[in-house]
């Protein structure tokens, strides 16, 4: 079995170029048709070492989510973890407090049963979590996000209490896969989708399969027979946004844009300024305030998630916003005056 | 209509364009689809794109507007063949502990046959190996950057090391990984 030490010198000298080389390709992929890397990979033990570093990275995420490497990832996961806090110990404190204090507050009915049945799930701003749950589905959790996950004989129920995530589920008939955010319940068959909550919307994205949005009755009294009961089937590659007291939208997804937030990008095309923000503000501690007059300026953009300071001076310098920062350190937007 | 002038500029770049691209192409593909064909029939796409809106590059480089026709080409070649080989697809993904389904390498979507199987296991099994092999330190920040999309700057931040020193780990376990599949 091959390591790079056991390779010739000439082989690991090859091998490393070839590493160098996919590593300046992933940052500027162009390069892959320049003159510079044409005559490189021109050589057939260069060609056959580039092809390797190719087929495993491209191996590794076609098994990321099995069940080993999963663990790895855990693992990696909370070394990332340690090491911030390390660096921020009374923070981290801060944040479990507060999280048995919204326990405690929550503590009655309906909550309580959640919170105690099934296992709940959670990320903290900033952080971004994949569990693999026991059917073999998987759900990536998105900064700032928490579900509940109750799983019986009968059936597979999520529950997403904030923030977004990605569910890869696994295919098993006799148990139906459900995600319940808000009012809108997803009914899923071994499938791939995006459930995200937005403020009192909710809005789910179809990447491949059949799934089903339903809202749930607003009065106990109405019976799917009335018509009530909005039932919407979704194909793959497109996008329902519902909100109580509106009518749900169903439209016709950007798949790149609705799963760029897992590859730690967030994209904008045309969407309100207050919908944008409360989707930079899962990877902040200091929440960006959206003035009313600014609400609904359609913005545009790719930003790295977590990167405020240069989603504030895009958006001020393309689109008729202006920024003010607080005594307290908190951004402000709000219409510019014409 | 084109003037003559402007008909021979365009078929001068044509020419340019066919000498500087066409190879490069080819092997773009060939890397990605493993069969001269489709990278034959894959290029030949990427050039009736480009004769069909020859001038649209803007500002980026000729280079960067080739790439970008040549990854929506291969983008819409693995959805077909997603779309031929669905169920097949899925079935294979079945017998391998539930991979990423998006991320499917077009290599990997072909018939479920037991050969197929006992192949995609083995990749596992040597993945798994290779990560074990190397040292838990590279291990993580490798994984972090490249399945968690953690940025470099705040892997290196939480395991108080340099930027350089990230990547260095990184193409180092690209590395190891990459050991295991070269053949001299």
């Amino acid at each position: 079995m091959n390591t790079p030490e056991t390779l010739s010198p000439n082989d690991q000298a090859r091998l490393h170029a070839a590493a160098e080389w996919w590593e300046r390709l992933r940052s500027e992929p162009a390069l892959e048709l320049s003159a510079e890397f044409q005559r490189w990979v021109s050589d057939a033990a260069h060609e056959r070492a580039f092809q390797a570093v190719q087929d495993t990275q491209a191996a590794l995420q076609h098994f990321s989510a099995s069940h080993r490497i999963l663990d790895m990832r855990q693992q990696a996961l909370k070394s990332l973890k340690e090491g911030r806090t390390y660096r921020h110990p009374y923070r981290r404190v801060g944040l479990i407090a507060a999280g048995f204090l919204v326990m405690a507050v929550a503590g009655g009915g309906f909550l309580y049963q959640n919170v105690f049945s099934g296992q709940t799930f959670r990320t903290e701003s900033g952080e971004r979590r994949v569990v693999a749950l026991s059917d073999g589905s998987r759900i990536s959790l998105d900064s700032d996000t928490e579900l509940n996950a109750n799983y019986s004989g009968k059936d597979r129920e999520i529950t997403l209490r904030k923030g977004r995530a990605r569910f890869d589920v696994a295919h098993d008939v006799t148990r139906p896969f459900t995600v319940t955010a808000g009012d809108e319940t997803v009914v899923a068959v071994g499938t791939s989708f995006n459930v995200e909550r937005l403020g009192p919307k909710v809005v789910v994205t179809l990447i491949q399969g059949r799934v089903s949005v339903r809202r749930r009755m607003q009065d106990s009294f109405l019976s799917a027979d009335h018509g009530r009961i909005s039932a919407v089937t979704l194909s793959a590659g497109e996008q329902i946004a519902a909100q109580e007291g509106t009518a749900p939208v169903v439209k016709a997804a950007n798949l790149d844009a609705a799963t760029a937030w897992e590859a730690g990008h967030l994209v904008f095309r045309g969407e309100p300024l207050g919908d944008a923000v409360a989707q930079v503000n899962r990877y902040t501690e200091n929440p960006i305030v959206v003035d009313q007059s600014a609400a609904t300026i359609p913005v545009s953009g790719v930003f790295n998630a977590g990167d405020v300071t240069s989603f504030v001076s895009a958006i001020t310098s393309y689109f008729p916003v202006e920024a003010t920062t607080g005594t307290d350190h908190e951004i402000r937007l709000q219409k510019k005056p014409t | 209509m084109a003037s003559q002038e402007e008909q021979q500029a365009t078929s001068d770049s044509w020419g340019t364009l066919d000498r500087r691209f066409r190879g490069p192409l080819r092997s773009f593909f060939v890397r990605r689809t493993k069969s001269l064909a489709d990278a034959e029939d894959l290029t030949q796409e990427v050039f009736v794109r480009l004769i069909r809106n020859p001038d649209r590059h803007g500002g980026t480089s000729i280079e960067a507007y080739v790439f970008t026709i040549a990854s929506s080409v291969l983008r819409d070649w693995k959805r077909s063949q997603l779309v031929r080989h669905g169920h097949a697809h899925v079935a294979l993904l079945d017998a391998s502990d539930a991979p990423n389904i998006s991320e499917t390498p077009p290599a990997l979507v072909e018939e479920k046959t037991p050969e197929r199987v006992l192949i995609a296991k083995d990749a596992l099994r040597g993945l798994e190996e290779s990560l074990n092999q190397m040292s838990v330190r590279t291990r993580d920040i490798f994984l972090l950057s490249r399945v968690e999309h953690i940025p470099h700057r705040e892997i290196a931040n939480s395991f108080g090391i340099s930027i350089s020193a990230v990547e260095k780990h990184i193409i180092k376990a690209v590395e190891y990984l990459a050991a295991r599949a070269f053949k001299s």
